[in-house]
């Protein structure tokens, strides 16, 4: 998170005018008061323009009933979107689903991208080429990722089978994606192995800032590779990585394009998250209003975990100075 | 001070402008007295790669014959073009004419937004199917594609067509051997859609239905529990590729690896795109009742559009016999909106398409009656429930019980 600071108040010059001068104030830029607000108010026209009333809008929506086709026809119906989603057994499900998909993004992505720009930090033949390799599943669309894996794991044509029968490990049919028990890893490996480039690029800048006489004093001291990493490395990257954690977990919530062109929720909603959801109940049924109603929920599971993240980095933050 | 004003005040009109600017209208359209009006058709039919150049000559050939009007094609995939176009119709816009896909097609006409067309279609030439494209009295739109269902086979492995189900059966677990199924139908909830018409095709041949005729849903009636638990057998015979969609198993029956499926009368166009050298034939679809689905693309003008008139001009145009005979011709097994005689080329080519003709008189549309505008929900809600049924080893009866409730409560 950048800080915006202001420029401190001008200093009176040390030569005080004659008595009686007209007082002559050349305007000045540093040091008014008004220029954060200048500075930051296109930002914040453009916030709550485009983000800032589209959210008014979703909560009023989620107090209507509202079709997709009508948006501009709403009937208030108050809180009974809400009452209908909570009392759905399936929402729940989804809710559960969300909430391990989520768990399982933000430890397979995090620790393999720590594990990844710990090993790219490393000296060693093509690391250069290795560090640029690596940032390619990140790079890559992220629909054209899910229409190639689909077709990878096609039961009939799909060259993972291949691969997998020789050792046995093809599912019965060679069905991964219409597998209840398999469709949800699968598709947990595949945004793990999308997304944790990012993180291991992140982290690797971060590693940069390791200051490396820390490390050879350590070394001197006797201190091994894991006490190193955990005296040393970790407190100066673990800033970063939180932050990464919290950006994963806002991501992955909203992951929506691999989930829906691979099983669109199934199959019989093991995969079912809450965007998958949201999606489904606005743009295939057309009910706008459940469509916002979930929407708002999504929204507070979002803001309590920032919340709660900051409130946690701010006291560790006070902890330390302290 | 004065520059700070100035500045604020640079401020201030660059952030008012770029507001406006964001709120500002589409430019207006041309007059349309100075020149030719163009007109957007949209139709899924148009990205696929053998009848979609087909229609696109269609498309030149109007435009080419007259100076008022120019019609531009939009394609839009089949998979996106339902919440393609209601998004683009609940924002007021949307393509002059849409070829719907059948329950898309009641949403919108309930939400307003498509045009009556009463003073442009002769009912008496348009072919039953298009009969519930009239509402309240009022005509809405005409099919420009009807598939009618019926079993299409390969003859090369199949020398005993089936006329019964347990027939059918019997025959696709005799074929399913070496790398070759016996059947193939849409089961995975990926492919949600195409998993309702193929499990209404059997609800549909054991005399089932999913409502009677003033809406009340009969979601778990005998007939329809008979039919369910047909599809699931077939299912559970191992008899069909598990887990591989529509693309992929008319790709294999392309390549001889599929022997039989009951499908719409546009798929053989389809296989033979794959493979022209395929071996196609059809029957009447093996199921107690005689009837059969029916899959639709319908025609629609957007009565948000801003050239209607011109609009209406392109569609009776499509509607004219001769264009009629167009359409049939490249829709291969399926129907134009208008009977049109079969070419002695055409029955030679393809014979198996009078079996999708004949089908078309005991045909049903796979939106139940009276639930036109539900029927996206309503076939979420019976497709999970039969599709959990199937995954879980459930009972089929009880799947059905708990869709009636919930379809009951979504009323």
């Amino acid at each position: 998170m950048t800080s915006v600071t202001t420029a401190p108040p001008a200093q009176r010059s040390a030569a005080a005018p004659p008595p009686g001068a007209r007082r002559h104030r050349p305007a000045r830029i540093h040091g008014s008061r008004f220029l954060p607000y200048l500075l930051i108010g296109p930002a914040a026209v453009y916030l709550i323009l485009f983000q800032g009333l589209p959210l008014l809008q979703e909560v009023f929506l989620s107090t209507t009933k509202t079709s997709l086709l009508n948006p501009g026809r709403n009937t208030f119906v108050g809180a009974d979107n809400f009452v209908k989603i909570f009392t759905d057994p399936r929402f729940m499900s989804t809710l559960w689903i969300t909430a391990v998909y989520v768990v399982v993004c933000v430890a397979g992505i995090v620790l393999v991208g720590l594990g990844v720009a710990l090993l790219m930090d490393r000296d060693f033949p093509g690391r250069a080429a290795a560090r640029s390799i690596v940032i390619i599943p990140w790079a890559a669309p992220a629909v054209a990722v899910a229409l190639i894996q689909v077709w990878m794991l096609n039961g009939q044509y799909g060259v993972i089978n291949r691969i997998l029968e020789p050792f046995g490990l093809v599912p019965p049919g060679g069905v991964w994606l219409d597998n209840q028990q398999l469709a949800l890893p699968v598709i947990l490996a595949i945004t793990i192995w999308q997304l944790f480039p990012f993180t291991a690029v992140v982290i690797l800048a971060a590693l940069q800032s390791v200051p490396e006489e820390l490390h050879e004093a350590a070394l001197l001291d006797g201190a091994g590779r894991w006490t190193r990493f955990r005296a040393v490395t970790w407190p100066v990257i673990s800033p970063t990585v939180g932050l990464m954690a919290l950006l994963v977990t806002i991501w992955s919530i909203r992951r929506f394009e691999l989930i829906w062109l691979m099983t669109q929720g199934g199959p019989v909603g093991a995969t079912n998250t809450i965007v998958i959801d949201l999606y489904r109940r606005g743009f295939v049924n057309n009910q706008l209003g459940e469509s916002a109603a979930v929407g708002i929920v999504g929204l507070v599971i979002s803001l309590t975990i920032t919340i709660v993240y900051f409130v946690v980095s701010n006291r560790q933050q006070k902890e330390g100075r302290s | 001070m004065r520059h700070m004003r100035a500045i604020g005040a640079a401020s201030a009109v660059l952030v008012g402008a770029l507001a406006l600017s964001g709120c500002s209208s589409s430019s207006p359209e041309a007059d349309e007295s100075e020149g030719p009006v163009t007109i957007t058709f949209a139709a899924s039919i148009l990205g696929e790669p053998t009848r979609g150049p087909l229609l696109q000559e269609m498309i030149d050939d109007f435009n080419a014959s007259q100076d008022g009007i120019t019609v531009e094609p939009a394609s839009v995939p089949f998979s996106s073009f339902g919440t393609t176009i209601a998004t683009q119709l609940g924002g007021g816009g949307g393509p002059d004419l849409i070829a719907f896909d059948h329950p898309n097609f009641f949403a919108a006409v309930d939400a307003g937004h498509v045009e009556p067309i009463d003073d442009i279609v002769d009912e008496d030439a348009l072919l039953p199917g298009n009969d519930n494209l009239r509402i309240d009295g009022v005509r809405y739109g005409t099919a420009l594609d009807i598939g009618n269902y019926a079993l299409i086979y390969n003859p090369d492995l199949v020398t005993t067509v089936p006329t019964t189900f347990d027939e059918l059966l019997a025959e696709a677990k005799a074929q399913t051997t070496d790398g070759v199924f016996g059947y193939a139908m849409r089961h995975t909830q990926a492919e949600e859609a195409g998993v309702w018409y193929d499990l209404s095709g059997f609800v549909y041949g054991f005399g089932g239905n999913w409502s009677d005729e003033d809406g009340t849903p009969t979601i778990n009636s005998d007939e329809n529990v008979e039919g369910v638990e047909a599809y699931k057998e077939m299912y559970d015979a191992g008899v069909i590729p598990q887990g591989t969609d529509a693309a992929t198993y008319r790709k294999m029956f392309a390549e001889g690896k599929i022997a039989m499926m009951v499908d719409n009368g546009g798929i053989p166009t389809v296989i033979q795109g794959t493979n022209p050298d395929a071996k196609i034939a059809a029957a009447a679809a093996p199921l107690p009742s005689g009837e059969t689905g029916q899959v639709m693309a319908v025609l629609g003008v957007n009565a948000n559009g801003e050239h209607i008139a011109q609009t209406k001009e392109f569609f009776a145009w499509l509607l004219a016999p001769e264009q009629q005979a167009r359409i049939q011709g490249f829709l291969g097994g399926s129907t134009a909106a208008t009977k049109v005689e079969r070419t002695a080329e055409e029955l030679e080519q393809r014979p198996y398409v009078e079996v999708f003709d004949e089908a078309g008189e005991n045909a049903r549309s796979f939106v139940p009656d009276g639930l036109g505008v539900q029927t996206p929900q309503i076939r979420t809600i019976v497709v999970t429930a039969v599709l959990e049924a199937l995954q879980n080893g459930g009972d089929i009866r009880e799947a059905l019980d708990r869709a009636q409730a919930d379809v009951e409560g979504l009323l």
